[in-house]
């Protein structure tokens, strides 16, 4: 048996997935967190059902890529749970009266039950159970109240013919809700006017600043202080110096030892640049993230980046991309399914897959320029930023089409939940060191035997009018442009033992941000906007970091 | 008197007269809860000609300024 979660975005279906299935999924504060199905399986006493988490759809009749998948699913479902979002009764019960044409049998999630208690939202659940004619559970899926009970109703879902035009269906909506719910007058809450806060110009530009100072400071901050405190002090006295002896006593002089514990040592670096050098401030940026998700404070950050998005050719929604993209790059190729045109998902990718760096390159780039100079980082993100701002109107020129408006619904304020929180950080955590680390280490061990091999001498002399002669860099450097290939930080973390000059590292940095996101990005570019897109990426990038690298070179040699 | 739901001033409750534009931002704004005879209070607007935010069944919703001049409202007495 196959049971779809539908509902409206950000209504819970991905925590109610969760507690049902047991498996941990990414669930967030702003709609649009779940931009692809994920299946899971239910077991309940003699009960035994592939569930279907569908992503958060306001309409059969899609208006964006995840609603059209949400569409695709319902073919293939035996039952749906509707999860509604009981404070907002009206709006949601359209996509439930679209669900009852669907004459698939069903059962009514009624779910952020205790919010709408809080705000004063009284449903009459019989009466709804009985005017809908499928079974009505309150449910909070964060709690697990109701879930039991919500199982235990699915033997009874039913389908029930409803048939209308869009003007019927509303009415017939009015009529529901007339006679289910009742409100409770309140007036304007403290909380609310903090939220609008975030909203209104005079704060909310502040409150912008603030947030987004105390989000990079805290990445930083959490980031550096694990790496220089615990987890560098931690290696270089417990893990590395074992290491070192035991192979210098058990592998005699040569080439097999200069591979494991040489200059880029696999059982060295291999270990020393996932573990020490990028963990730390991949932890630092996903824990930031989680609660800045939770808070539902990003669609607010949207609104107030609206009229400047504009301008590149997307609409403020995109921040939400843009952001997931500095957690990973393929994760936020994926989150531009929420944007309605392909016009945008085309320009926010490119410039995702040009100038923002993912979090493991991130962590390198701090890496490589923090210990030396601060100055330096923030002004390699200030060419980031403003390329991203140029090259997007260009795109916006350029690419026929109109940008849409901005449409969002703007969620209520919530405190993070540190289990949640944790949760998907630890997701995120697993992902990396099972997914990346182990290419991480192979692009060390390809960089070590070009090295110890004399290869890297031949490539040096290959790339040399790119990489001596334009970019001004040693031509030991080129081992970056290969690494970089496999690994977006790979490409900085080549450079670190080179012992470079300030204007060098600085122009070494942009050349990495700005040349082929990883490898593991292009099937994904492939799949999403075809094989011409990709490459068209692929060289652009390539291109574009050496014209970067090579005008900063010069203005620097003709500056400085 | 019908106004743009971008003219409406801040904090004021008017009812939704009629939704100009295509299809498919008609059908975006309804799935949202902005559709002919509802209510709604306007909360603010964004910065720089920002999105207009306004709250609708107990929600808010931010309309970008093209759609926010699509809107024609009329201005409920307070």
């Amino acid at each position: 048996m196959k049971i779809l979660l539908m509902g409206n975005p950000n209504v819970g279906k991905s925590v109610l997935f969760s507690r049902l299935t047991g498996i941990n999924v990414v669930a967030s504060n702003y709609p649009g967190t779940t931009v692809t199905f994920r299946k899971g399986t239910l077991k309940f006493g003699s009960l035994s059902a592939q569930i279907i988490d569908v992503p958060g759809a306001y309409t059969l009749d899609p208006t964006n890529k995840a609603e059209e998948i949400a569409v695709e699913m319902v073919k293939e479902g035996d039952v749906v749970i509707n999860v509604i979002d009981a404070t907002h009764l009206e709006r949601n019960l359209r996509l439930t009266l679209e669900l009852l044409e669907q004459e698939i049998p069903m059962v009514v999630a009624l779910n952020l039950w205790d919010e709408a208690k809080h705000k004063g939202v009284t449903i009459d659940v019989e009466k709804l159970e009985e005017l809908l004619g499928v079974p009505v559970v309150p449910t909070v899926a964060v709690t697990g109240e109701g879930i039991k009970e919500l199982v235990l109703r699915i033997p009874e879902s039913r389908s029930q013919l409803y048939q209308g035009t869009e003007d019927e269906r509303w009415s017939e909506i009015g009529n529901i809700v007339r006679q289910v719910q009742t409100l409770t007058h309140r007036h304007h809450t403290l909380r609310e006017r903090i939220e609008d806060a975030a909203i209104l110009p005079s704060t909310g530009i502040p409150v912008a600043i603030i947030a987004a100072l105390v989000a990079f400071g805290a990445v930083i901050g959490i980031g550096m202080g694990l790496r220089q405190f615990i987890l560098l002090p931690f290696f270089e006295t417990l893990i590395f110096p074992p290491i070192r002896d035991a192979v210098t006593a058990v592998v005699p002089e040569g080439f097999i030892r200069e591979i494991l514990i040489g200059h880029f040592g696999v059982l060295i670096d291999g270990i020393g640049w996932p573990l020490a050098l990028v963990l730390p401030y991949l932890l630092a940026f996903y824990l930031v993230l989680a609660i800045l998700e939770d808070t539902g404070y990003l669609p607010r950050l949207a609104c107030m980046l609206d009229t400047l998005f504009h301008k590149s050719g997307v609409h403020g929604g995109a921040v939400i991309p843009f952001l997931l993209g500095f957690g990973c790059t393929i994760g936020g190729i994926l989150s531009t399914r929420m944007l309605e045109t392909r016009r945008e998902r085309i320009i926010v990718v490119a410039l995702m897959c040009l100038a923002i760096p993912c979090a493991a390159q991130t962590g390198a780039i701090i890496a490589l320029l923090a210990e030396k100079s601060i100055a330096a980082l923030a002004f390699v993100y200030l060419i980031a930023f403003l390329f991203i701002f140029i090259v997007g109107m260009a795109l916006n020129r350029m690419l026929p089409g109109t940008t849409p408006s901005f449409l969002m619904e703007i969620p209520p304020y919530r405190i993070p939940n540190a289990t949640s929180v944790a949760k998907k950080v630890w997701m995120h955590l697993k992902s990396y060191l099972l997914d990346a680390v182990p290419l991480i280490i192979f692009g060390v061990f390809i960089a070590a035997m070009l090295y110890e091999s004399g290869a890297l001498y031949h490539i040096g002399l290959f790339l040399r009018p790119i990489v001596v002669d334009l970019l001004g860099l040693p031509a030991e450097a080129s081992v970056s442009l290969i690494l970089g290939i496999v690994r977006r930080e790979l490409a900085v973390t080549a450079l670190l033992g080179l012992d470079l000059t300030l204007v060098q590292l600085i122009v070494g940095a942009i050349v990495a941000l700005f040349y082929i996101p990883c490898a593991a990005v292009l099937p994904v570019l492939m799949k999403e906007f075809g094989v011409r897109y990709a490459v068209v990426i692929a060289m652009a990038t390539i291109v574009i970091a050496f014209i970067m690298g090579g005008m900063l070179n010069v203005a620097f040699t003709l500056f400085l | 008197m019908e106004t743009k739901l971008l003219e409406l001033g801040t904090g004021k409750a008017a009812v939704i007269k009629r939704i100009e534009g295509g299809y498919s931002s008609q059908r975006r704004l309804t799935s949202l809860g902005i559709r002919v005879g509802q209510t709604i209070r306007k909360v603010g607007s964004g910065p720089f000609n920002g999105p207009v935010v306004v709250e609708v069944d107990r929600t808010k919703v931010a309309i970008g300024k093209g759609m926010a001049m699509k809107v024609l409202v009329e201005e409920l007495p307070t």
